[in-house]
């Protein structure tokens, strides 16, 4: 990293503080030992987000939303396009990724019990994420419109007529009709490159500034037995 | 700890590489290479239209030889399919085959060369005559009279097994 005490830009804009309140954050002790790995799954899920974006707007260059084209504009992208195999299987893997990356970051987020007092908010914001990833999965699943994109969207969109009396109602605004057709494609279009990641990326933004606000939580510590706070610990035998 | 460290970087800057400074530049090294790695097959997937070889237009099978007239100049229609990214678009086009025998045969582009009216052929003057400005060519092409400026324009074709394929057009001028 260039030093950014001295320099041209650093006498003009003075970015020094900003960027020690991003970088030399204070860090808890405890992560030394294999236990900051733990603290990696949050990073790891932003890259795999940045990695859909910016292989997303390559793909949307060359694919066309529609039920008679949407097909061999993919074939096009896979077949005749340089690099295009690449392009969308680095997508279609950053997409398993993200869903995995996510899940396990509320996971460990959850059993360090980080998500308490006073990071209440960043965890709802996080849930809020790890729906719109389910979201973004389910709208982008559709689109190469093949047999498995139709009928997974087919069960998908039965799954929520299922609820009781909205049902049907809710049904017909995710599909855009009675049946999955011409508007089905273009909506989820829409919602899967424009909609969900524009609030995506709105919510990342808030989701790390009360990262960086708050700094992180130390893991939880085992207490010494025989104190008075101690609580019953379910690791007696050890 | 902070502090220490940077004391040591500056005490031993000018001799050898601290530890820290050793980790920073392996680590903007190996980022720099995956993103090195993978802007070079971004680049060439925007750039692909700019670099990839030029396909070679199709030829679209007319008819065989044999079902033309020798000496008899016959208009033809056919639809032409070529590829656009990935949708295949499809022209109806049309053509004047003259059939002299053998592998002796010469394709017009039914446009007249003035503006682009259809021209027909007729049969009792045996001559290519345009209606709208009164062009006129015979059977080679060649301007006889009228507004044209160049000879009718040729569509490239090629014979195999028998039967005639047309390509596109080539103009005569």
């Amino acid at each position: 990293m260039p030093n950014t005490k001295e320099g041209w830009i650093e006498e003009r804009l003075e970015l020094e503080p900003i960027r020690a309140a991003l970088a030399d954050r204070k860090m808890p002790r405890d992560l030394s030992g294999g236990m900051g790995w733990f603290y990696t799954l949050g990073s790891a899920t932003l890259t795999a987000f940045i990695m859909l974006v910016v292989t997303g707007i390559m793909l949307a260059m060359n694919y066309s939303p529609s039920p008679d084209r949407a097909y061999d504009s993919i074939q096009f992208i896979m077949n005749d396009v340089s690099y295009g195999w690449l392009i969308r299987g680095i997508h279609s893997w950053a997409a398993t990724a993200m869903a995995i990356l996510v899940f396990l970051h509320a996971l460990r987020v959850f059993v360090f019990g980080a998500y308490k007092y006073p990071r209440e908010l960043t965890w709802i914001v996080g849930v809020m994420l790890l729906l719109l990833v389910m979201g973004s999965a389910f709208t982008g699943y559709l689109l190469p419109w093949d047999q498995g994109a139709y009928w997974a969207t087919v069960v998908g969109t039965e799954i929520a007529a299922g609820v009781p009396l909205a049902g049907d109602f809710m049904a017909k605004a995710i599909r855009g009709g009675d049946s999955l057709g011409v508007v089905t494609l273009t909506r989820f279009y829409s919602l899967h490159a424009a909609v969900i990641p524009l609030i995506i990326a709105s919510l990342i933004g808030i989701h790390l500034f009360m990262v960086v606000r708050q700094g992180i939580s130390a893991p939880p510590r085992r207490l010494k037995q025989g104190t008075a706070n101690s609580p019953p610990s379910a690791r007696e035998g050890e | 700890m902070k502090e220490h460290g940077e004391a040591t970087d500056r005490h031993q800057h000018n001799r050898q590489v601290s530890r820290r400074q050793f980790l920073r530049n392996s680590i903007f090294a190996a980022g720099g290479t995956i993103a090195a790695g993978l802007l070079y097959p971004a680049v060439r997937y925007f750039l692909y239209p700019a670099i990839r070889s030029q396909e070679t237009p199709p030829f679209t099978p007319l008819v065989p030889l044999a079902t033309i007239t020798i000496g008899q100049p016959i208009f033809l229609t056919y639809e032409e399919r070529t590829k656009d990214g990935w949708a295949v678009v499809t022209k109806s086009k049309g053509a004047w085959v003259v059939y002299r025998g053998g592998d002796d045969v010469t394709v017009f582009n039914p446009s007249c060369t003035h503006l682009g009216c259809g021209y027909s052929w007729s049969t009792e003057k045996a001559l290519f005559l345009c209606p709208c400005h009164a062009g006129v060519f015979d059977i080679s092409g060649k301007v006889l009279s009228g507004p044209p400026p160049r000879p009718l324009d040729r569509i490239e074709h090629r014979i195999d097994n028998g039967t005639l394929f047309v390509g596109q057009t080539v103009s005569s001028a």
